[in-house]
């Protein structure tokens, strides 16, 4: 019986063996490791149209999303002066090899129209030129709109978001707001009013009066809402604001002062600080049941907590080392095992090296990084560090950078900049890899910007 | 105990037996090619005057796109525009194909496929029989013992059974039937100087866990160097629609190949590449 099984199991084996060995088929294999940082190549003639009315808005349409897909530092576009086909019809194939001699490795092609209800319709597709088929958007192989006029900026937004998603396989970020305070009157009697514009700096209008200062605006990660912290009654506290009633409302009358809120990753709750005789630590405020429940208890200044992505971390400045660093807990506040291999609450996870003060922190939506403002050397920088402390990487240094903010596809990060002692603040913007630093346009002096959500 | 004797025997046998069937089938050892067969080794392209078959490029059937393919957005406006709005497509020119996100490759008649052997085997084969016609259980384990050894090198024992012989310096560089570890690393060297150059393949490094974003892409080319069919992902780090990183590290690999033709292989070192699977694994931090 044994020898059975063993020969059973040999003439398998052998069998198995033989069959593999000529089902494998002829292959020339090797590895590719060396990439390239160029810009994608992008042809992006005029929106056709078929009136004069509508050739308005063409134009119009077609700057807008030129203009979000160059500020990406990503995108090149190919000069028109350059284009070897002018005569393009959205409903036909594009000669590919005219527009691959340019080196145009995708081609749109948009149309305006009204339609006879007096809406605008706009038609877009997006051509492969390497691959000569069409580049799908949103797994459909075209998009059209048909809208108000008044819509013109977002569909300008949404189909330069459906580009940048289709180049670069991330979620686009044109068709999102920004609030942030702006800055008004001297330095000694400043003005801090909320204000919220569209993500390149378009329709910008006051949230409040300014009667009461305002700071650090955040909003939430699922709908139209911003958490803040204002003077409202003498005292620091943390309100509400909806964004679609431009009602606000406080989160609750606490004692001492609340400040630094920041919504949880779900949006069903908001964790900030609670200063209490003169001891700051972190608390959670359950916006549902109303409840409040504290995360750190330490006698030194724990402030700027931020949760990660999944909820189960959150990242908080604490000065309980001596300095300013930047701390991570588990969201239930359990013992961690921490970098440096001690077992600890909350795990230091900056400053091991090179020294400086760490503050803001801001958990990346992609989960992998955290932005921070650091302080050293008489400068300010704005860096990213993964969680556990490693990969620490500065992308900007000025006489003051701070205020770090995501964009909601983790990709791009907004802050505000004083270049000099007394300058007025603006906001710019960096590429994670630390490139493509942009300045945004805001009506006035601008600090402490927040990226919304991409509009629904 | 009294079963040891036997089953050794009969283990010794059933190895010998199958090293024996798997030896028939797999190339020979090193020693037996010591037997000096006079090859002039030729490029099959210079010799021959058959017409090179081209695979013909399968133009998309042009269709009328419907009006319907065109989505309205949500949110925006979720009122669909009237069908007399959607614009016909020009008499005098194509319309547009049915798009495709990712290229499935068609099955296609395959050209015969040529062997990478030499033709040049009697003498060996003929030995082979002769072996196999003695029964002697000593030489079938000396046979085994080669076979495991074989098998435990069989990178080695590929690249011996390339039959070389010294060049003169003025003669043409030629390549021995079955050199397969040379073509490799020629038209690989090729492809990926090429593709470097020309700047095709874009960076991941922009994607989270760039370092685990490797994808592999599989191909034919033609004897200009171009696609015969779309590419396609053959194998990646983890599965493509598990995240939209990995779609996307899958969707620069692809579009890097399919940018990069015509590749500036050698036409008349087409039978370097021809009818292979040219497998290209995507991988910065490699």
């Amino acid at each position: 019986m044994l020898l059975k099984k063993i020969i059973a199991g040999l003439s398998a084996a052998v069998l198995t063996g033989l069959a593999f060995g000529q089902s494998a088929q002829a292959q020339i294999e090797g590895t590719i490791t060396t990439a390239s940082d160029r810009n994608f190549r992008v042809a992006l003639p005029d929106f056709d149209s078929t009136s004069p009315e509508a050739a308005e808005l063409a134009d119009q349409i077609s700057l807008i999303i030129r203009n979000d897909l160059r500020s990406t530092g990503l995108i090149t576009l190919i000069p028109p002066e350059a284009f070897l086909q002018n005569e393009l019809d959205l409903m036909v194939q594009p000669r590919f090899a005219d527009w691959r001699a340019i080196q145009a490795e995708s081609l749109g092609i948009g149309r305006v129209d009204f339609l006879p209800d007096g809406r605008m319709n706009v038609q877009f597709r997006l051509w492969d030129t390497a691959n000569e088929q069409i580049r799908m958007l949103d797994g459909r192989p075209g998009r059209q709109y048909a809208t108000t006029p008044e819509n013109l900026r977002r569909i300008a937004h949404v189909i330069a978001d459906d580009i940048y998603e289709s180049l670069t396989g991330d979620t686009g970020y044109f068709d999102t707001r920004i609030v942030f305070i702006a800055e008004s009157g001297p330095k000694t009697a400043r003005v801090k009013r909320l204000a919220i514009m569209d993500q390149d700096g378009a329709n910008a209008e006051f949230l409040t009066n300014g009667r009461h200062t305002v700071l650090t605006p955040r909003f939430s990660p699922t709908d139209q809402t911003i958490t803040y912290m204002t003077y409202e009654n003498g005292r620091p506290q943390v309100y509400l604001f909806d964004i679609s009633t431009g009602r606000s409302e406080s989160l609750g009358r606490f004692e001492g002062m609340t400040y630094a809120p920041r919504f949880s990753t779900d949006g069903n709750a908001v964790i900030m600080s609670q200063a209490i005789n003169g001891n700051s630590d972190i608390y959670i405020m359950d916006l549902n049941r109303q409840t409040r429940t504290r995360l750190t208890d330490h006698p030194a200044i724990d402030t700027s907590p931020s949760m990660s992505p999944d909820g189960d971390e959150i990242v908080f400045t604490s000065d309980r080392g001596g300095s300013p660093q930047l701390y991570v807990m588990n969201r239930d506040g359990s013992a961690r095992i921490c970098p440096n291999g001690n077992r600890d609450v909350a795990c230091r996870i900056t400053g091991f090296s090179g020294g400086g003060y760490y503050s803001t922190p801001v958990w990346s939506p992609r989960g992998d990084l955290i932005a921070f403002t650091k302080q050293a050397n008489g400068q300010f920088y704005i860096g990213v560090v993964e969680p556990d402390g490693e990969g620490e990487r500065l992308l900007t240094q000025a006489y003051l950078d701070e205020g770090p903010a995501w964009s909601p596809n983790g990709r791009v990060i907004i802050f505000f900049r004083e270049t000099a002692p007394g300058a007025e603040p603006a906001l710019f913007t960096v590429d994670l890899t630390g490139r493509n630093l942009r300045r945004v346009n805001t009506p006035g002096s601008a600090s402490d910007p927040a990226w919304s959500p991409v509009l629904p | 105990m009294k079963l040891s004797l036997p089953l050794s025997i009969f283990f010794h046998v059933v190895i010998g037996l199958s090293g024996l069937l798997v030896w028939q089938t797999m190339p020979v050892p090193t020693e037996v090619t010591v037997i000096d067969i006079p090859l002039d080794l030729v490029e099959l392209a210079d010799e021959t005057n058959i017409e090179e078959v081209i695979r013909p490029r399968s133009t998309p059937t042009p269709e009328p796109e419907p009006a319907d393919d065109i989505v309205d957005q949500e949110g925006v406006d979720d009122a669909a525009p009237p069908e007399e709005s959607a614009p016909e497509a020009a008499a005098d020119v194509p319309p547009l194909a049915e798009p495709e996100v990712t290229p499935e490759a068609e099955p296609t008649p395959e050209p015969e496929v040529e062997e990478d052997e030499p033709e040049e085997q009697p003498p060996i084969t003929q030995r082979r029989e002769e072996r196999s016609a003695e029964d002697d259980l000593n030489d079938l384990f000396s046979v085994a013992d080669d076979l495991l050894n074989d098998l435990a090198n069989q990178p080695e024992r590929r690249e011996q059974r390339i039959p070389t012989r010294e060049l003169d310096d003025d003669e043409p560089e030629r390549r021995g039937a079955g050199d397969r570890t040379g073509n490799e690393a020629q038209v690989i060297d090729v492809l990926r100087a090429h593709i470097n150059q020309r700047e095709c393949w874009r960076s991941t490094k922009d994607l989270p866990d760039w370092q685990n974003l490797d994808v592999s892409v599989v191909f034919q080319l033609d004897a200009q160097g171009r696609l015969t069919r779309p590419p396609r992902i053959l194998r990646s780090s983890r599965p493509i629609d598990q995240d939209r990183f990995i779609r996307a590290a899958a969707d620069r690999a692809i579009r890097a190949v399919s940018q990069c033709q015509p590749y500036p292989l050698s036409e008349d070192e087409y039978q370097r590449w021809r009818n292979e699977d040219i497998i290209l694994t995507f991988d910065e931090a490699f």
